[in-house]
């Protein structure tokens, strides 16, 4: 209820009253300002509060001070517009006369005297309007908007992590693509090859990022990756043989037919293995040993054969380069601080160039299935970095990787404290490349490994 | 016109505290039913008592006039009562040796009329004094007769034995100030009758002012002040007996008519004057609220198949309607 202290001696009573109902028509006044306010308020509370959380998460660098003057500036906006508002509620003075002789049975002794009919009545003891303060609807709203914008400030929020990018695509296929750019660029093979194994790299690039290292894509990478090396390897071999008989024609021209008719058809071999291999030479050194007749050898000029010569040994360099390079040829930094301590297999301070495995390299490149993801007799020793020399033979001996940048938490794991999945069972990677290679089958053994004289040698023993 | 002053307020008081006390003589129990019949009365509004028989409606009447010394006649209402039985014929007499019609004054020709169970009149009948009532003044063979100063109608109705009745329109019932019922006697009441009164005997009742007092007394009301928040809580009042201006609304068909505010209004300065004051208020109004309204009022069928009365709502409505016309924020309560 609305009361008053005494009043100040001296007042007469209409002053008195008039002051009261000055006091009454104020309070009444600001309660209806705090009706129209408080919905506003709780709202605006509300989206502040969301607003806050958003702008802590967003910014958090800035700090919530501008944020926190935003908001302070919207609620004096809303309450002025409250205010606005609520005037046309707001009771006047003589308004709350009324309402005091109504709550004080005064039988309307207050407006008869403000109409100047009757005299002022005496101020009693206790004055009041009827009224009391609904205290809930009062501090309910303004407690709940502290409390929410309280809530916006304190809570705890996660730092906003970057959008997540797509993982990187496996180094095969960069690897894959750069030799052939540089075949391409060297014109060393027939460009319809170049395309076919792009078109490989793009179809498994199409596929979702998601399942770049899946089991199948790893497994068709590994494969596109191994045939591209293997056909690699066949050209060079082929070129080279090639090469090799025209020299020996060319420097030893007094051979009797029966030698000159084994070196025509090693030459004939080598280049049915060009023709039909799926990499075949450039198609201007393709022109001239379709002109040539491997029997009329002999009737080249010297000048012709050397330049037919030169053209092969060039060619075979080049794909020898090719294949020369390895899986850490590729200068990745990190792989090379790893190298860099001299302990790695690919180490190129021991000149072991690691191939891909059927690389010749310097002749210890890992064998078919070292590599390969999920298959073979045990992970690829160059995953992790650094591999001990004796994980061939079993044992195991704890990782350490010096680059940790791009690893996983499974990685880190596995270095401290796992065990690798090793079989220690696994077979030597044997020197040698092409026949080493255990895991693909016979079938592909005797077809990309063995030189035509080799595979003739199995045909006729298998039949 | 200036407004009423203290002095001569109090000084109008105290005769009417002396009429109060006279007709509590003569009415036992009823204070409150005298209260409302002086306040009709100095308000110049007709009143139609209703009651049972036997509860001392004409006593009441009777004692009024005497007190007041003021002309009463009484009429016994019946289905063959004709208007010119009330208002008077001309009659055929010879006047300075010829033969004209002379009119002949009826009942209604006195300062109090007490019109006894008026709803048994024929409807025609009630016609002729509804004129009366509002005009004061009645018409016959296109002759107008001015009733004397002041006219007041206490009219009795029955609310029982309705069979063979006229129940009055609303219009007339309008034209009452006041409806009263007057309710049975408790027993202590009923005791002090038995042993005050005699079968047979009417009380002897002392005459307390002359009608010019009563005239000064009238004119007295007339200048007290109504105050604009008093004037806006019956203009507040009148509008909430209007469908849809209220809850309980709800229950009526048709609500007050302007004229039903100002005999709110005038009945509220009749009041202030009995208690002594020179301005009306909401107490007074709300005091007098129930007789006014409650037959100005028609009911809608299913409030009356509820139970509810024209008392009831009258009640709810001034629940309802607050003193002072501005609201009350919801961030606070009435205490």
């Amino acid at each position: 209820m609305l009361e008053f202290g005494e009043m100040p001696q001296g007042l007469s009573a209409q002053d008195a009253w008039t002051a009261q109902a000055r006091h009454v028509a104020r309070k009444v006044n600001f309660a209806w300002w705090l009706q129209r306010f408080s919905a506003p308020l709780l709202l605006s509370s509300l989206v502040g509060t969301a607003l806050l959380l958003w702008f802590r998460r967003q910014y958090p660098q800035i700090g919530t001070a501008p944020c926190l003057l935003a908001i302070a500036g919207v609620l004096c906006l809303i309450a002025l517009i409250s205010w606005l508002i609520a005037r046309k509620n707001f009771e006047t003075p003589a308004q709350s006369l009324v309402r005091m002789e109504a709550a004080m049975r005064l039988r309307s002794g207050l407006s008869a005297a403000l109409a100047g009919v009757s005299p002022w009545p005496a101020l009693p003891d206790r004055v009041h309007a009827g009224l009391r303060w609904h205290w809930q609807r009062v501090w309910i709203p303004p407690v709940a908007a502290l409390l929410l914008l309280a809530a916006g400030l304190l809570i705890p929020l996660h730092r906003l992590l970057p959008p997540k990018l797509p993982p990187d695509e496996p180094q095969a296929w960069e690897r894959t693509e750069s030799e052939l750019a540089k075949l391409e660029e060297e014109k060393v093979v027939d460009e319809e090859y170049i395309e076919e194994v792009r078109k490989k790299i793009e179809d498994l690039r199409a596929q979702d990022p998601e399942e770049w290292f899946s089991h199948a894509s790893m497994e068709a990478t590994d494969n596109m990756r191994k045939e591209h090396k293997s056909e690699t390897k066949r050209l060079e071999r082929e070129m080279n043989q090639a090469a090799k008989t025209l020299e020996t024609l060319q420097q030893n021209p007094q051979l009797g037919d029966k030698e000159k008719a084994r070196l025509a058809n090693e030459f004939e071999q080598a280049m049915e293995g060009m023709k039909n291999g799926a990499m075949k030479p450039n198609p201007a050194l393709m022109e001239q040993l379709k002109g040539l007749d491997p029997k009329d050898l002999g009737k080249l000029t010297p000048e012709q054969m050397q330049q037919l010569q030169q053209n092969l040994k060039k060619s075979a360099e080049q794909l020898q380069g090719e294949g020369q390079q390895g899986e850490g040829g590729q200068g990745e930094e990190w792989l090379d601080e790893l190298l860099a301590d001299g302990s790695h297999p690919g180490d190129k301070g021991q000149g072991q160039g690691q191939g891909e495995g059927e690389g010749e390299g310097e002749g210890e490149g890992e064998g078919p299935g070292k590599g390969g993801v999920n298959r073979g007799p045990g992970h690829d020793p160059n995953l992790l970095g650094k591999a001990s020399q004796e994980l061939e033979t079993g044992d195991m001996q704890g990782l350490k990787a010096t680059d940790l940048s791009k690893s996983l938490p499974g990685d880190l794991l596995e270095l401290q404290d796992g065990k690798h999945d090793v079989d220690q069972s696994a077979s030597k990677a044997s020197a040698g490349g092409d026949v080493s290679d255990t895991g693909k089958g016979g079938d592909r053994v005797w077809k990309e490994s063995l030189d035509p004289q080799e595979q003739k040698a199995l045909k006729k023993f298998f039949e | 016109m200036s407004h009423a002053t203290e002095t001569e307020v109090a000084d109008a008081a105290k005769h009417i505290r002396s009429l109060n006390q006279a007709l509590n003589q003569v009415l036992f129990g009823q204070e409150e039913l005298i209260d409302l019949v002086i306040t009709g009365v100095l308000a110049r509004g007709h009143i139609l008592l209703e009651g049972l028989p036997g509860l001392g409606k004409t006593e009441l009447v009777k004692g009024l006039s005497r007190s007041l010394r003021l002309d009463t006649k009484r009429v016994q209402f019946t289905p063959d009562l004709l208007p010119g039985d009330i208002t008077g014929n001309p009659v055929l007499q010879e006047v300075n040796g010829k033969r004209e019609f002379v009119f002949q004054p009826g009942p209604l020709f006195t300062n109090i009329l007490l019109a006894d169970e008026i709803n048994r009149a024929s409807p025609k009948t009630q016609s002729a004094l509804l004129e009366a009532m509002q005009e004061r003044r009645v018409t016959v063979l296109g002759h107008t007769h001015d009733l004397p100063k002041p006219f007041f109608v206490l009219a009795t109705q029955n609310p029982i034995e309705l069979e063979g009745t006229y129940p009055l329109p609303e219009a007339q019932l309008d034209r009452f100030l006041f409806k009263l019922e007057v309710t049975r006697n408790n027993v202590s009441t009923l005791e002090r009758i038995v042993n005050h009164r005699e079968l047979g005997t009417d009380p002897v009742v002392e005459a307390i002012m002359t009608s010019e007092t009563l005239d000064q007394i009238l004119g007295l009301v007339r200048r007290i002040f109504l105050p604009t928040p008093v004037a806006n809580y019956i203009a507040r009042l009148v509008d909430a007996t209007h469908p849809g201006q209220s809850t309980a609304a709800r229950g009526i068909r048709y609500g007050a008519s302007p004229r039903a505010a100002l005999s709110l209004a005038s009945a509220a300065k009749a009041r202030a004057l009995i208690n002594e004051r020179p301005h009306a208020s909401f107490e007074d109004v709300r005091f007098v609220a129930g007789a006014v309204l409650r037959h100005r009022i028609v009911l809608e069928y299913n409030a009356r198949i509820e139970g509810l009365t024209a008392n009831d709502l009258v009640r709810t409505i001034l629940e309802e309607v607050p003193f002072q016309a501005n609201a009350t924020p919801r961030t606070m309560v009435n205490s």
